[in-house]
Order: C-alpha cells, then structure tokens, then sequence
C-alpha cells in the first residue's frame, strides 16, 4: 500500500453531528437570516438618552403629532360611504369607467379597517399563530413532532368521586378471531376472560398495564385509561361501563349522575419541546406539550389524576405526582391550542411567566427553526365502515 | 445576492452533515461542531461576497471549513500523532470470531505502519494535508479539492504524488534515526482509489 491508501484506510468514521448542537445551530443561522431578511432594523435599546437625541425625538413625535391631527381633521370632511342616509343604492348606478378613474387618483385619508396589519402582533393559540415557540435560540432539551393518528379521538370525564379517567379511541380493522385454546398444550398464562356489561364487553389489560381496559368494539380499539393505583372495576369504572352504548360505531355515553366530561376531541398533531429556564439560580426544564386545535383530552390521554386549578387567569387541569409532589402535570389551552406542560420545582406563577414570554407562531416558523416535521406514517388501515367515534348523550 | 432565512436553512441542512464530517474526522466531534458553526455563519455573512471561483454550495463551504480548521491545526496534528486505530463496532446478532489470519500480530503491524504514516501527515504543510484529506477520506473529485484548497485543478494530482512521496520520505528518515523492526516498509505498489495520486 502506498501511503495515501494508508490514509485513505485509516478514514475516521464519524456519526452525524449530535442532534443538539445541529438544531441549535440551525435555530441561530435561520434567526440570523432573517435578522438580515428584515427591512426593519432591531431597536437600539441602547442608544444614549442625550440632550440632542430627546430634542430630536421631540421634534420627531411633534411632527408626527401635527400630521395625525391634520389627518383626522381631513379624514372628518371627507364624505365616507354611508355618512348620508339619502344615499342611492350602489345597484342603481350604471358603473362608470371615468368617474372610477377620477375616484382612484384623488388622494384619500385611508378608511378605517378592521383587517389584520402587519403591525398587529400574532395572538396566541390563534389559527395564524397556533405554537408557541421559545423567543431566544435556547438549547432545546428535547424536540419532537408526532403526527396525529388516524381517526384517532379522546375524552376526559370527572367521575362523582371527583377522579378522572380518559378515554381514546382509534379507527383500524376488525378484531381478528382469536383461535380457541389448545387443550393438548399446557400453558402458565391465563387469559383473563371479558367482563361483560349492559351492552359492551371489556377486557382488562392485565397486570403489564394496570388501570387499563379494552371496551370491544368492530373495528378499531376503545380504551379506558384509569389510575393504575386504583383497584381494578372499581365501581366508578363499572358504572362508566355500563352507560355505554355502541350503535355502528358511535360510542354513545350517557353520562350518569355526578358524571362531567371536562375534554373531548379528536387527535391533533402534537409538538414537544424541552425548555431550560433557571429560576432561583437553579436550572429547571418545562416539557410543553402543544397540540393545535387539538382538545385537552388530546393532551391529557393519560393515567395521570387531573384536578382543576387556575392558570392564566382561566381553568385548567393539574396532576401532581404523589412520589414527587415537586413535579406536576399541567392540562391548560392558549386560544384553539390545547396545551400540557411537565415540569418540577418551579410553581405555577413562574410557569405562567415562562409560558408567557414565548413568542406565538405557526408551523412554518416551527418548521423554518427547527427543521420539517415528520410526515404522517400512519397507513389508512381503515377495512371495515363501523369505525368508533365517541359521542355523550 | 443576500441569504434569506428559508435559504439559509436550506443550504445548512443539505450541506451540514457532510461539512460536519470532514471537520469532525479531522479535529474531533468538539473541534467538528465549532468548525461546522463558523462555516454557517461565516457563509450567511459573506455570501454577497461569495466567490464566482467556488462553484457549487458545497465547494464554498468546504472551502470555508478547509480555511476554518487551520485555527485547529494544532488539535489536528496532535490527533495525527497520538493516532490510534478505530474501535471495531461488531454486531450483536452476529458473534465475532478472530480468525487466526487476521490475529493480532498483524494488526499491530498494520496499525503502527499507520501510525507513523499519521505522524508523517502531521509534519506535512497544512495545505497538503487539506488536499490530503479531502481526497482520501471525503473522497472529493480533483475539481472539488482544488476549489476547496485553492489550488488549481491541474495541479492536484502532482501534488498529490508529491505528498505521497513527502510521507515516505519522512518515514524513511524517522526510521533511520530510529530503527524499529516492527516498522512496515510502505510500498509503491497499488493507487489511491480515485487514482487521483497515481
């Protein structure tokens, strides 16, 4: 061998680049980018406040006032439509090419409008700017995008003892059948038979998964999600199972007495990302879970116990964990948003601030910083016309 | 021509893993990341100023991130000296059986002939070693190489013959100063795949 092939044999193999250091990377090279795009230039909010410089801005703002004035005062004279209650109707009028004309090179006071400008900044949770996304390029702990599922949706209910169990349902196939056992075989599993209720059966999902049902259903898969602490068809539970009817599909639930449904939707694409503050000179991660126009049953189909509390000024949901009463789970919405934040040793006023100080956005902006979101990889498997869908009566 | 946003973040995600890799193998996965983020940046600065020369995105940029790790030539040649062979990463399906031909003799033959072939790139002229490397561990083209180190096209391959020569040479040298038996005599036998240093 020669001494390049030598080198050429010894070539370092290299994985990619760590995740973390390329989007971080990324996120300052596309804010960087469009700093530069801008035609705005960013506010010195360092400019020296000097004598000059107020007489400057002074004069400025006088300028500025005298010409808003004179505009009002114009804008005032001017006959606007509808300022004459004799008024011809605009159908009575043959439209005229030259008066058009005429009317188009006057110089006009614009007319008040209630369109969206560019000066108006994006609303939270609105449908332009559904995520929120972190304002400066922090060092995300965690990024991830999932797609919604096909045919997917979810319910959270109250029961009377004031717990709270959520269900989901997803469209697929028909249940295959399930070949009887084998006598001649010996086995050391036992399969635990369905319990059978006023119209639906359900079959509990055994010790691996405690807290969770299958209610059968045609096609697709229904399932219960209670606390895994609690004791299995605790009447609660039973009492949910037996307001159940399903009719092609429709899962309709007639909630008993002491019943509340607090969520219901269907499944919305769920972004994730791991924001590191530091509060209290303590470096602490808020896990914010955002599922546009998604539903807080969406975001909280889970086992956890969810209790109503203030956040934001408005309702939200919160699940505090027994074996760590410093975190929490947090179920809230921002406009059409609905959105859960994961957190510990950081209380819910410091949370709020933190989920105040993101900056709204849609998902090109998600996309353009943080790279595309996965495509939806679920195939329509849908085989049979029966799909469930929940619907409370 | 200046770079917009969505331009920007074009240009890095297509380009970004193989810039990555070509630094990272040559001063480390740390010195890699740094060198990756002067290149991006350096490049959404000066594109108006891009060279007409550079042809393709990825030329400039390599071009760049060649210009870039010269502030790491020191971390380089340290690697080059202290060089030490890949760690095999086996299969767990398939179990790894030794076979006595490629026992252990032979590997420590082979990896000291590297060894001091490494140790004679480090003492190479920066410029070399970027030619170097960029032929034989990113497997860039002649006209790829020259727009990435500046050197002219036709110039490439003699250069290239030149280093090779440079290497033994140096070897040759080290190994009078110091005789070492287990020392391997490189050869002038066979080519550089892309024959570029033929």
């Amino acid at each position: 061998m020669n001494p390049v092939q030598i080198v050429e044999a010894a070539r370092p193999a290299v994985g990619t680049m760590p995740p973390i250091d390329r989007r971080h990377l990324r996120e300052r090279i596309f804010d960087a980018a469009m700093r530069e795009q801008s035609e705005i230039s960013p506010v010195d909010l360092a400019s020296p406040k000097t004598r000059a410089s107020n007489a400057a801005r002074l004069a400025a703002l006088t300028l500025l006032g005298v010409a808003a004035v004179s505009g009002l005062a114009y804008s005032a004279s001017r006959e606007t439509p509808g300022s004459r209650a004799t008024a011809k109707p605009a159908t009575s009028v043959a439209p005229s090419p030259t008066l058009e004309l005429t009317v188009n090179t006057l110089a006009q006071a614009p007319l008040p409008t209630t369109a969206t400008t560019t000066t108006v900044p994006p609303i939270p949770g609105s449908v332009d700017a559904p995520l929120l996304l972190p304002p400066e390029r922090n060092r995300l702990d965690e990024l991830t995008v999932v797609r919604a599922r096909l045919g997917s949706s979810a319910l959270l209910l109250r029961a009377p003892d004031l717990s709270t169990i959520s269900l989901v349902e997803v469209d697929g196939l028909a249940p295959t059948e399930q070949p009887g056992p084998d006598p001649s075989a010996s086995s050391t599993t036992t399969t635990v038979p369905p319990r059978q209720y006023a119209a639906v059966s359900v079959i509990p999902s055994g010790e691996d998964a405690p807290g969770q049902y299958n209610v059968e259903v045609a096609c697709g898969s229904v399932k219960v999600l209670d606390t895994s602490g609690r004791p299995p068809f605790r009447p609660e539970v039973e009492a949910l199972f037996n307001s159940i009817r399903i009719t092609n599909g429709l899962i309709n639930i007639a909630l008993p007495d002491g019943w509340a449904a607090i969520s219901g939707g269907r499944s919305a694409d769920e972004f994730v990302f791991g924001l590191p503050v530091e509060i209290d000179n303590q470096q602490v991660t808020i896990m914010v879970a955002q599922y546009p126009n998604g539903s807080l049953a969406v975001a909280g189909n889970d086992q956890r116990q969810y209790e109503p509390t203030t956040f934001n000024g408005q309702l939200a949901w919160i699940s505090r964990d027994p074996e760590d009463p410093a975190a929490f789970t947090l179920l809230t919405t921002v406009g059409t948003t609905a959105i859960r934040v994961s957190t510990r040793d950081i209380s819910l006023a410091e949370t709020e601030k933190v989920l105040n100080g993101l900056t709204p956005g849609d998902v090109n902006e998600w996309t353009n910083r943080f790279g595309a979101i996965p495509v939806n990889p679920d195939p329509d498997i849908r085989s049979c016309a029966d799909q469930p869908e929940f619907n409370i009566v | 021509m200046s770079l917009n946003g969505p331009a920007a973040a074009r240009l890095y995600d297509e380009h970004v893993d193989a810039i990555y890799a070509y630094a990272a193998r040559r001063v480390g996965p740390q010195g890699g990341v740094e060198v990756v983020e002067n290149v991006f940046e350096h490049a959404l600065r000066q594109h108006a100023q891009r060279p007409a020369h550079t042809g393709t995105d990825l030329g400039w940029l390599l071009a760049m991130a060649t210009a870039f790790l010269r502030r790491h030539s020191d971390t380089e040649c340290e690697l080059l000296r202290n060089w030490q062979p890949p760690t095999r990463s086996t299969s767990r399906a398939i179990p790894r059986v030794t076979d006595p031909l490629l026992a252990q003799t032979n590997d420590d033959h082979s990896t000291a002939t590297t060894a001091h072939v490494m140790t004679a790139v480090a003492e190479l002229e920066p410029l070399e070693r970027d030619l170097l490397f960029l032929i034989a561990w990113e497997g860039c083209s002649s006209s790829l190489a020259a727009i990435a180190t500046g050197i002219p096209q036709s110039e490439v391959r003699p250069r290239l013959n030149t280093i090779r020569k440079e290497i033994r040479r140096r070897m040759s040298a080290r190994s009078s100063q110091n005789p070492d038996p287990s020392r391997d005599v490189v050869t002038e036998a066979g080519a550089p795949t892309d024959g570029a240093a033929s």
